[in-house]
């Protein structure tokens, strides 16, 4: 088997909150990402799942654990870090209003990237904002343009071209889409996908529709509280949902079609909400809102098994 | 479920008079709602949803105006004095909004911005009362909506409740006194889906116990499927089909309605559609003929010129398209 | 169609227009804007408007001193018998030469340390940067100005200077304020990650997003500039005579009060028409900036 282009091993991130206690938003995470792979990273808000990403991306500092980048160790902060690698660890953040500059051009946001990294993309790469743009889509002439005068799509658009124009191995989505509708939606990701089979890219792609990573990943995880859930290839995912927390989730999901009805596990209530990540619930932090907790998920925290080949599960159940 | 009519909504237009000229934003939007009824109002941002509701309350921004009938009990909203529509909304209409913490005062606890509501629509119904009563009610009210701990919550700060716990308070205090009409615009929006599923389980409950009438705005066509009765789809401020939730979407007949449903991304893994071409239209100026016609693939000479009228398809299901047969 | 829309949406003389459209709809800043266009042009063209050019130098002519105001003289004549009217129109060169220095000198600056603090917030510089200028801010600008101007010669330079001394710290205020804003927008962090430097980041990400704010408060100052440096002539500290200044024609004129008030009132209105003028124009930035931020 090929080597991870990113792995993640027991990565911790806990920050300080009143004395003496953390909020602890990524609590032991371990994933492999491969190269031209979309792995979906779905989680409700609070699960830690943004922390996840701004660490790997060297915004935050990991407290405990490892990020290994093509087996070369790269957990520390942004500034510590080559220019090579901030080249090739890329992302793409929710909002794409916040993301690009009011004040400047769309050609001027473009060309900071291809600027400062000049020599680390291969020849055939786009190097002048036009050719991005058009990379993305886009006509050339919003290049004179200011982001305001676009459509949300548009922008997170051109957001997606910053983020390759470094010719990146990796770009981590943190919701690239959820502030869009649906129609727009579905034009940015089939220009991910494009852009992702031709330049063999790697996606973290992080989000809370499970729909639409059922249709985008090739693997999918579930983060609750820090910690994932349960990891699997997204088509045993979807037809085999094992943790009861990925079956609660995929309960919830409103549906269009009644053959996706019936694809839904049996109703699970959702009950209760995530708790805070500062009292995290002693052993199984799920039990509390699970409907088949036991004694033993009050006090045990359960390991993670690999039940089928690339499954793995974290619950007491299995 | 009775079927009196409760709102019947009659060639509603509304403009906003802007820098660059006026925008007609609303275009001669018609619907009814009968009592104890939910109807969905589908579209994508932009389509006018949140115009409509501002609309039927009369709270539209200063540089709007609204033509048009709004005959709520048979009583036109658009012509009521200030006081009448003071009473209406005091009694009458509620809203919820998409996001709970800008429609929470932050600095008053929770318990005395829903007694406010209380207080408000028991004086405007001239009911005698102490302030004890009035913390029942909200007690009662904070019940309701299955929020844990009520005396505790009654108490708190809005910043110390999650979001999920806050839109609960927001439907508390549309729920707490009896009304007819909620209008809940983009309830479960801003919320996590177990969380969403939640307040969609709880608002379909208070409709079968209290038997008010739910006007849903959102964008999500699953959200409607799973509650409402009847839904209408909006496309640029115009209703462009509207008929019974269930026959809608085992036959979605307007181009755009098939489209929208198309892009939905499915469990069913079938992957991404290629997402509608063009973009919103611009209010400042529509096309003449049909409004989507732009983006339409279905589109002829006729689209380009006249305005579809809704028009029967099948039972109670009216579409607005010249070419809805095929 | 819809591109042709768009493009003239984002053009020069597009958005020069829907500026005048929204300045234009408060009619107070419509006055301050065309009071300050008078006094500017005025203070151009003072030789060919003010009726007695020569008025503004050594000129004496007795034999019209005190007289009140009359058409041949506006504003009356001073004991030298020197036409104000004329006096002020050349006073106002002086005025505005001292705003308009001041302010290129202390804005830049002041804005630049604001926002190098404001970037490096917590670290060594930042402390240095606030600390010098809390010390500034903690003494009274006028007192400030008033002690440097007196260690200095008393000119017109070094009144300037002993202005832009005390003015730079409110601009790094500001733009610290601004800074520690921007720090957590994502196009900073953006820039961040992909390796860029602070100066790409102050001077390209930052500063554009700091302008609107501080032209407002350009414009409002250089009503608050002008007084100072009124008081530091009022006291001697400014333009030496025979050059006309405004707070050297109060003070002047004051000895005369109050048979002779045109000496005094005529400078001490005019001081006030600036103020105000800019003070308006000031008021209809800040609405015309705040309108465009919501959008």
């Amino acid at each position: 088997m090929d080597i991870p282009i990113l792995k993640l091993s027991m990565l911790k991130k806990y920050f300080p909150y009143k004395k003496g206690s953390f909020v602890k938003a990524v609590d032991g995470v371990s994933l492999e990402i491969f190269r031209g792979e979309t792995l979906g990273l779905v989680g409700e808000s609070g699960s830690g799942k943004s922390t996840v990403a701004y660490t790997i991306v060297g915004m935050y500092e990991p407290t405990k654990g490892q990020i290994l980048y093509n087996d070369q160790d790269i957990s520390s902060l942004y500034k510590f870090r080559s220019n090579e690698i901030k080249g090739k660890i890329r992302i793409v953040f929710q909002d794409p209003n916040s993301s690009l500059n009011p004040r400047r051009t769309i050609r001027q946001i473009l060309f900071t990237p291809l600027k400062l990294h000049k020599n680390d993309r291969y020849k055939g790469f786009p190097a002048s904002p036009e050719a991005l743009l058009e990379e993305v889509g886009l006509s050339s002439i919003y290049a004179y343009r200011f982001s305001r005068s676009l459509s949300g799509g548009e922008r997170q658009l051109v957001a997606i071209a910053h983020a390759i124009a470094t010719n990146p191995d990796l770009v981590l989505l943190d919701e690239p889409t959820s502030a869009l509708d649906v129609s727009i939606q579905a034009k940015v990701i089939n220009r991910l996908m494009d852009l992702q089979n031709r330049y063999k890219l790697s996606y973290l792609f992080i989000t809370h529709d499970l729909s639409l990573m059922r249709n985008v990943a090739h693997r999918v995880a579930i983060m609750y509280l820090g910690k994932i859930c349960e990891i699997a290839r997204t088509k045993e995912f979807f037809e085999k949902p094992l943790h009861p927390y990925t079956q609660m989730l995929l309960s919830s999901i409103p549906v269009v079609t009644d053959e996706e009805e019936q694809l839904k596990p049996k109703k699970i209530t959702s009950r209760g909400e995530i708790p805070s990540p500062v009292n995290i619930p002693p052993g199984c932090s799920f039990h509390l809102r699970c409907p088949f907790a036991t004694d033993q998920c009050k006090k045990l925290d359960p390991d993670m098994k690999e039940l089928e080949a690339h499954h793995y599960v974290r619950c007491h159940l299995y | 479920m009775s079927s009196e009519v409760l709102l019947e909504v009659k060639d509603l237009n509304v403009y906003y008079r802007v820098y660059e000229g006026l925008m007609h934003v609303l275009d001669d939007v018609s619907f009814s709602l009968v009592e104890g009824e939910r109807l969905g109002l589908v579209g994508e941002t932009g389509c006018g949803k949140t115009t409509t509701f501002r609309a039927l309350l009369r709270v539209l921004d200063s540089n709007a105006s609204s033509k048009g009938d709004i005959l709520y009990k048979g009583c036109n909203v658009n012509k009521m004095s200030q006081t009448e529509l003071l009473n209406t909304r005091r009694t009458e209409m509620s809203m919820i909004f998409q996001d709970p913490t800008s429609s929470l005062n932050p600095v008053f606890t929770v318990g005395e911005q829903i007694s406010s509501v209380i207080r408000a629509n028991l004086q405007a119904k001239g009911i005698n009362y102490s302030e004890n009563d009035i913390k029942d009610i909200a007690l009662k009210a904070l019940s309701d909506v299955l929020l844990p701990d009520p005396e505790r919550i009654f108490d708190s700060y809005p910043f110390q409740l999650s979001g999920g716990m806050r839109q609960r308070i927001c439907i508390a205090m549309s729920v707490a006194t009896e009304r007819k009409l909620l209008l809940a615009d983009e309830p479960g929006t801003s919320l996590d889906v177990t969380i969403q599923a939640q307040i969609l389980g709880l608002l379909n409950n208070l409709v079968k116990t209290t038997g008010m009438s739910v006007i849903l705005a959102t964008h999500s066509l699953g959200v409607v499927r799973e509650t409402t009765d009847r839904v209408c789809i909006m496309y640029g401020g115009e209703i462009v089909e509207i008929g019974p939730t269930r026959s809608l979407f085992a036959n979605p007949s307007h181009p755009y309605t098939r489209a929208l449903l198309a892009c939905v991304p499915k469990l069913t893994g079938e992957g991404i559609a290629e997402g509608i071409p063009g973009e919103m239209v611009s209010y400042l100026n529509p096309p003449k003929g049909c409004r989507f016609q732009p983006r339409c693939s279905f589109c002829n000479e006729d689209c380009n010129r006249t305005k579809p009228k809704l028009t029967l398809y099948e039972d109670d299901h009216y579409v607005a398209c010249h070419k809805a047969d095929l | 169609m819809n591109d042709k829309r768009c493009d003239n949406f984002g053009s020069f003389s597009d958005k020069t227009r829907r500026a005048w459209y929204r300045l234009s709809k408060n009619k107070l800043s419509v006055v301050g804007f065309v009071g300050v266009v008078v006094i500017v042009l005025a203070a151009i063209f003072a030789p060919f408007i003010a009726p007695y050019p020569t008025h503004a130098g050594k000129v004496v002519d007795f034999l019209n001193a005190n007289q009140p105001p009359s058409l041949a003289h506006l504003c009356g004549t001073d004991p030298m018998g020197r036409d104000v009217f004329s006096r002020i129109i050349f006073a106002l060169r002086s005025t505005l030469l001292m705003g308009v220095v001041v302010l290129s000198i202390s804005v830049p600056f002041g804005t630049t340390m604001g926002l190098i603090a404001g970037y490096f917030q917590g670290s060594l510089i930042d402390s240095l940067i606030t600390r010098l200028t809390d010390i500034f801010l903690a003494v009274p600008p006028l007192i400030l100005a008033l002690s440097v101007a007196a260690l200095l010669k008393p000119n017109l330079m070094n009144a300037m200077l002993a202005i832009t001394i005390t003015w730079w710290t409110w601009y790094a205020r500001l733009a610290y304020g601004m800074a520690v804003t921007l720090n957590r927008e994502y196009y900073v962090r953006s820039a961040q990650l992909l390796g860029a430097s602070w100066m790409h980041i102050i001077f390209k990400e930052m500063l554009p997003n700091c302008l609107s704010p501080i032209l407002t408060k350009m414009t409002l100052d250089m009503g608050i500039v002008i007084m100072t440096a009124a008081a530091l002539s009022f006291v001697g500290l400014g333009e030496q005579p025979p050059t006309p200044a405004l707070g050297t024609m109060i003070s002047d004129g004051a000895k005369y009060m109050p048979t002779q008030w045109w000496l005094t009132v005529f400078p001490a209105l005019a001081i006030m028409i600036i103020v105000l003028s800019f003070n308006l124009l000031g008021d209809g930035f800040r609405d015309l900036f705040s309108t465009e931020e919501k959008q």
